[in-house]
Parts: structure tokens; C-alpha cells; sequence
């Protein structure tokens, strides 16, 4: 025998979604080997970040909606605790009802306050709740999105408030520093980390591999103030009627859709505005305002739902600041499909059809959504 | 128009983002403009700065009329000094960001915690009105993401930041550039000494790293993430009836909250 160390051929491989066959080492011998990976994942109990006792404070200040966080304050949640060292506990101060859990998001403590959801104008109150839990916790850092939701004002008040150094717009953070960019994006600024930093969308990445205690804490009792402001109300809206640069929710038709009733319908249907491809637009279906890509309008959806289009460069130009694309075609090669998040392959008018029905359905009978982990 | 009301909209120097070459910052410009639809010829405009400013000058086409230059002491700080300068204005106008600089949008609430009086952002269109009393009234279009508007009710005095999207047209003559005037005001010692920040600038020529979580993974684990990194591109789903397929999609739309119900 040599003391060559043999290799079984045969041992157990993985098929990676590609149709590579992929082997990992130590992996345990599974009974199938041509089992996804994707589809084999279990999603354990995330460990947590930290057990030491609290002595220093982070917070992150952000508004729900919905009852949910979007991405942007997950991000804000995220700064909070990853920044945060072992002996630095992580409060979130959540401005709106809240139905999930903000523990999983990085957050040790977490403070909701339902009467201050988004919907309502009323800076003053929110201003005086935060105060109360700044003095209770004092944070060493207060993180926030800097959307145009509230958070942002909120956070210009706070601000303006403390009177000391802070830093709004933030496209990069870590323990020290923080950089803006200066004179509209041509250089950018450096700067040490201040106690109010107020984050541009996408500058950290939310997915965390721990978690925080989670702790809920009663809301803090709201304080007596006289709003000098009277809100006067959202005006009504129609998705329609929404400009297209605006529009957080887009259905789009190219040149695979024949009726543009049924998309029509589509849209009103989950409330979102329409737009077209080029080709759409030169047949007529569409008017020119409502073309999407390069000689047309960019878009920053974050559903874009792209119906029998092909995906040219051109178009996928406007989309760039899409989040979720979602794709129908009929053709699997389409370049659309290496765009989109998810992509169905069928007829157009057959799959716009079934889903108007099942979002019908869906809204009329009030279904609870199942959830993921179900 | 005479009004019982006065009304300041503040300028400052433009940028413009790749050259560099001086020009009416545009958030400015629109609030200016506003300005003028609430004022008519009694809106006062204002600058912080010198008044050798060069982009001065496209806003006395864009209608300026004549601008105040306010020129600012050794401590370069356009809060106090606006404040002592904007005291007795009732609406007092400005952008939403700067152009030069950090743009930190953070003028106006500090100008009005300066002044104690109430900010509103991101303002479309305000109107005044009379109110019942003796008082002004001022009713406000806020904008919201997502297409959606907000009105607000408030008593002057206020601080108004506008949004760069405000309906108002700007039309730039060149007879007005030359017939415009750039008053020239004294400086006026404040007695403020708030820490400036300390912004170290370089050329961008890198970009932004994103924070992560440092994560303390096995090879095993991080040979099985790379694996699953390797789909490129998202799910495709080529099986099943239209039902089904329909029931993907709306799947989707819920498992990543794009859809309330
Ligand atoms: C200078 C220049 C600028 C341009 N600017 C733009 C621009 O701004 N915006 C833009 O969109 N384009 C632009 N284009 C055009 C662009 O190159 C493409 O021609 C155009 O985007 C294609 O549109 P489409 O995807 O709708 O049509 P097609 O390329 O014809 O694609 C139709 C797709 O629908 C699918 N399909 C067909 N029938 C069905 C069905 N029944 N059910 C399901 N799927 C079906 C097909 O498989 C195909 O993938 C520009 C081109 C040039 C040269």
C-alpha cells in the first residue's frame, strides 16, 4: 500500500443552481446528492450578538410602515449593532406599530411607539419621545435613515437640537469615520464618527449573522406638547396618476403584451403605475412619457414588474435603481431573465390574467399571508 | 402687492457637480422663485457669503432683484449671522441642499432653532392666508415618497425648506442680470463658537465601502455560501399551471413586503 491518501471518486457533491456539480468538504453524505442547495438550507436560531451586560448605549430611530421596517431602517438598525462593541447595547426606537421582530434585526432593546406612525405630521411630539429616551439611554451614536419619510426631518430637528456636530447623507461608515460626499459627488469628505449620523439608503448591509435580545420595552408615555403645526392630512392619490420617477411600484409592457387592458387592469389591481419599452411605445400602445430606459425615463421603483419585455440594455438602463424585478416572458433566454429577481416563464396575457384573480382574491378575502417559515 | 407679511429666501453658491463651474444652485433658485409667487416684489433675497460670489449672478437673471450679501465673520457661521440679519421675517425660504459642500440640509432647522420658530421640509407650495384674527396663516403642500402629498396648517412665523421638484418656472434673462443690484452689508460680529466640523476632502476616486458584520465562519461554511452565491440572477420559474405560477409571483411580492395584504 502507498501512503498515497486516496480520494473516493464518488464521494457525496452537491448540483449548485448552475448545474455545476460542486463538492464541499465535510459535508455530510446526503441520501439524494442532486438536492438544491438552495432548497436544502435550514435557517437556524441566529446566535447572539453579545452577553455581556449594556454598559453604553447605541440607537437607531426609524419610522414603520405598515406595521413593518423597510429596508433602509433595517439598515439603520444594523449600524446600531454592528458598530456597537461587546459591553454596547443596541436600542430601537420604532416610530409606528410594529409586527415583527426587531430583535432578529440587531436590536437589544426596542421601543414602540404606535402613535407616531408615519402617516401623521406631528414632528414636535416625536421630538419630545426621542428626547425623553436620549436623556434615559444617552447613546454614544444615534443612527437613522435619511429618507424623506420623517426619519430625515426627524433627524434634522434632533439635530439642530443638540447643536453639535453631525452628519447627514452618509454613503460610508465604520467605528471611526464617516464620509458624505462633498460638492454633489465629485469628492468626499471624511470625517470622525459623530454622535447623530443620519444614513443614505444601501450604505450597510442588513443581513446580520446575530441577532440581539429583543427585548420590548413599554413605550414611553407621550408627553403634553402643543403642536405648532396643523396636519392637514394626506391628499388622496391615485397609483396611475403617480409620476413615473416616483413610483415605488411599476408594471411594465413590452413588446410580448397584446392587450393593454388586461395590463391596465393588472395595475390598478396591486396599485401600481405603468410603464412601456421603447418598441411598446413606437406601436402606439403607450404615450411617450411612459417609456422606460435610456431615451426614456430611469426609474427607482422597488417592484418592477417587466411583462414581455426583453430586457435590451437600453431598457435594463432605467431600471438600474430597481430593487425587485419580476419578469414574464415566454422565452427563458431572454436577457430580462439575468436582470430579474424572479422570472416566470409563460404567456403574458395567460399569467396577467391568473394573477389578477389571485391578487383579487387575495385583497378581497383578506388572507393572512403565510408566513416564510411556515 | 403690499403684504403685512415679509418674505426672505436664502442663496447660496452653485456648483455644478462635475466641473465645478459656478451657478445658481438650483434648490435655491426654485425656492426663490416661490418666493417671489408669495411676495411678489417684497421678497427680500439673501446671501451668506461674499458678495463677490460669482453665481450671484445667475440668480439676478433668474430675478434676484436685488441681493442682500451678508459677509460672514472669521467663525463662518451663516446660522448666527442669518439669524441676527432674518430676524423680523415672517417666512424665511431656503433649498433643500447646498451645492457646494456637504449639503446637509441641515440649515434650515438650525436657523430656526436659532430664530425658535417652526420648519417645514420639503415643501412643494405654500399659501398664506388671513386668518380669522389679525394673524397670518400659511397652509403648506409637503412632499412625500411614493407619489403622496401632505398639507399642513401653520402659523407665521416660520422657516419653509423647499423641494427641488416645487411646480415654479425659471426663466433666466440677461437684461436682468445686468439691471439686478448686490447690496453690500457690514459684517456683523456673532458671539457663537460651535465646533465646526472637520471634513477632510479628497476626489472621490474609489467607491463606498458598505458596512458589514465581520462574520467568523468555518471553510465549511463559507465554501457552501460561495456555492449558493454562484446563482447568478434570480429564480426562473418554468413549471406548473398559470395558477400555480401566478401563486409564485404573489409569493414573492410577500415574502419581501412589496404588498400589504
Ligand atoms: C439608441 C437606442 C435607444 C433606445 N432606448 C430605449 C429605451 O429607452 N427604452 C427601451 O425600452 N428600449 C430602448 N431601445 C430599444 C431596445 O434596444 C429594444 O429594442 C427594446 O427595449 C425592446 O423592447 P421589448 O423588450 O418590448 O421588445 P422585444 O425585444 O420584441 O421583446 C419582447 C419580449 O417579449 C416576449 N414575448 C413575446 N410575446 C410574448 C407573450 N405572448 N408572452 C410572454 N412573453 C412574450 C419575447 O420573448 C421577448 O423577450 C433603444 C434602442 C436604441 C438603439
Amino acid at each position: 500500500m502507498s501512503d498515497v491518501k486516496r480520494i473516493n471518486p464518488r464521494r457525496p457533491y452537491r448540483m449548485s443552481p448552475t448545474g455545476l456539480r460542486r463538492i464541499v468538504l465535510g459535508e455530510i453524505a446526503s441520501a439524494d446528492p442532486h438536492i438544491g442547495v438552495t432548497a436544502h438550507e435550514t435557517q437556524q436560531a441566529k446566535p447572539l450578538r453579545t452577553r455581556e451586560p449594556a454598559k453604553r448605549w447605541h440607537m437607531a430611530v426609524a419610522h414603520s410602515e405598515r406595521g413593518r421596517l423597510d429596508d433602509h431602517a433595517r439598515e439603520a438598525i444594523a449600524a446600531a449593532s454592528i458598530l456597537a462593541t461587546p459591553d454596547t447595547g443596541v436600542v430601537a426606537v420604532i416610530l409606528g406599530e410594529l409586527h415583527e421582530n426587531a430583535g432578529e434585526l440587531g436590536a437589544d432593546k426596542i421601543v414602540v411607539v404606535p402613535d407616531l406612525d408615519a402617516t401623521r405630521f406631528q414632528p414636535q411630539r416625536e421630538e419630545a419621545v426621542v428626547q425623553v429616551l436620549l436623556d434615559e439611554f444617552v447613546p454614544a451614536h444615534v443612527f437613522m435613515p435619511d429618507n424623506l419619510r420623517g426619519d430625515g426631518d426627524l433627524g434634522r430637528r434632533l439635530i439642530a437640537k443638540d447643536n453639535a456636530f453631525a452628519a447627514t447623507h452618509v454613503i460610508e461608515l465604520d467605528a471611526r469615520h464617516v464620509s458624505v460626499s462633498w460638492s454633489g459627488g465629485a469628492e468626499i469628505a471624511k470625517a470622525p464618527l459623530p454622535r447623530f449620523v443620519l444614513l443614505a439608503p444601501g450604505v450597510v448591509d442588513a443581513k446580520l449573522p446575530f441577532a440581539g435580545a429583543g427585548e420590548l420595552l413599554p413605550a414611553p408615555k407621550l408627553p403634553g406638547v402643543t403642536e405648532a403645526y396643523r396636519d392637514l392630512g394626506l391628499e388622496p392619490t391615485e397609483a396611475a396618476d403617480i409620476a413615473l420617477e416616483e413610483a415605488d411600484f411599476i408594471v411594465s409592457a413590452g413588446n410580448g403584451v397584446e392587450n393593454v387592458e388586461t395590463l391596465g387592469t393588472l395595475a390598478r389591481t396591486l396599485g401600481a403605475a405603468i410603464g412601456a419599452s421603447r418598441v411598446a411605445v413606437d406601436e402606439g400602445k403607450f404615450s411617450r412619457d411612459k417609456q422606460i430606459g435610456a431615451s426614456g425615463k430611469s426609474v427607482n421603483a422597488t417592484t418592477y414588474f417587466a411583462i414581455g419585455i426583453s430586457g435590451a440594455v437600453q431598457h435594463l438602463q432605467g431600471i438600474k435603481g430597481c430593487r425587485h424585478v419580476i419578469a414574464i416572458n415566454r422565452d427563458g433566454g431572454a436577457p430580462i431573465v439575468k436582470r430579474a429577481d424572479l422570472t416566470v416563464i409563460g404567456d403574458a396575457e395567460e399569467l396577467m390574467q391568473a394573477l389578477i384573480t389571485r391578487v383579487s382574491q387575495a385583497r378581497n378575502q383578506g388572507e393572512v399571508p403565510r408566513s416564510k417559515d411556515e | 402687492m403690499s403684504n403685512a407679511f415679509t418674505v426672505a429666501a436664502l442663496i447660496s453658491a452653485g456648483r455644478h457637480p462635475v466641473s465645478g463651474a459656478p451657478r445658481a444652485c438650483r434648490g435655491d433658485a426654485v425656492a426663490m422663485a416661490l418666493g417671489r409667487r408669495m411676495a411678489g416684489d417684497g421678497l427680500r433675497v439673501v446671501h451668506a457669503g461674499a458678495a463677490e460670489e460669482p453665481s450671484l449672478q445667475d440668480y439676478l437673471a433668474l430675478g434676484a432683484g436685488t441681493i442682500e450679501a451678508l459677509p460672514l465673520d472669521s467663525s463662518g457661521d451663516a446660522v448666527a449671522t442669518l439669524a441676527a440679519h432674518l430676524k423680523n421675517v415672517d417666512i424665511i425660504l431656503t433649498g433643500s441642499n447646498a451645492e457646494s459642500g456637504a449639503g446637509s440640509g441641515l440649515l434650515p432647522y438650525a436657523l430656526a432653532r436659532a430664530l425658535a420658530r417652526p420648519v417645514a421640509g420639503n415643501v412643494l407650495d405654500a399659501r398664506v392666508q388671513k386668518t380669522a384674527g389679525e394673524g397670518w396663516d400659511v397652509e403648506i403642500r409637503q412632499f412625500l415618497p411614493k407619489g403622496q402629498r401632505r398639507r399642513i396648517g401653520c402659523a407665521l412665523p416660520l422657516v419653509i425648506a423647499v423641494h427641488p421638484r416645487a411646480p415654479v418656472q425659471l426663466k433666466y434673462a440677461y437684461a436682468r442680470r445686468l439691471s439686478g443690484r448686490i447690496e453690500r452689508f457690514p459684517e456683523t460680529p456673532t458671539d457663537t463658537c460651535v465646533a465646526q466640523p472637520v471634513w477632510t476632502v479628497e476626489t472621490a476616486s474609489r467607491r463606498p465601502i458598505r458596512l458589514k458584520a465581520r462574520e467568523t465562519k468555518s471553510g465549511h461554511a463559507r465554501m457552501q455560501a460561495a456555492v449558493v452565491a454562484e446563482a447568478k440572477g434570480g429564480i426562473v420559474a418554468f413549471e406548473g399551471s398559470t395558477v400555480d405560477k401566478a401563486q409564485v409571483m404573489l409569493n414573492y411580492l410577500r415574502e419581501h413586503r412589496l404588498v400589504d395584504f
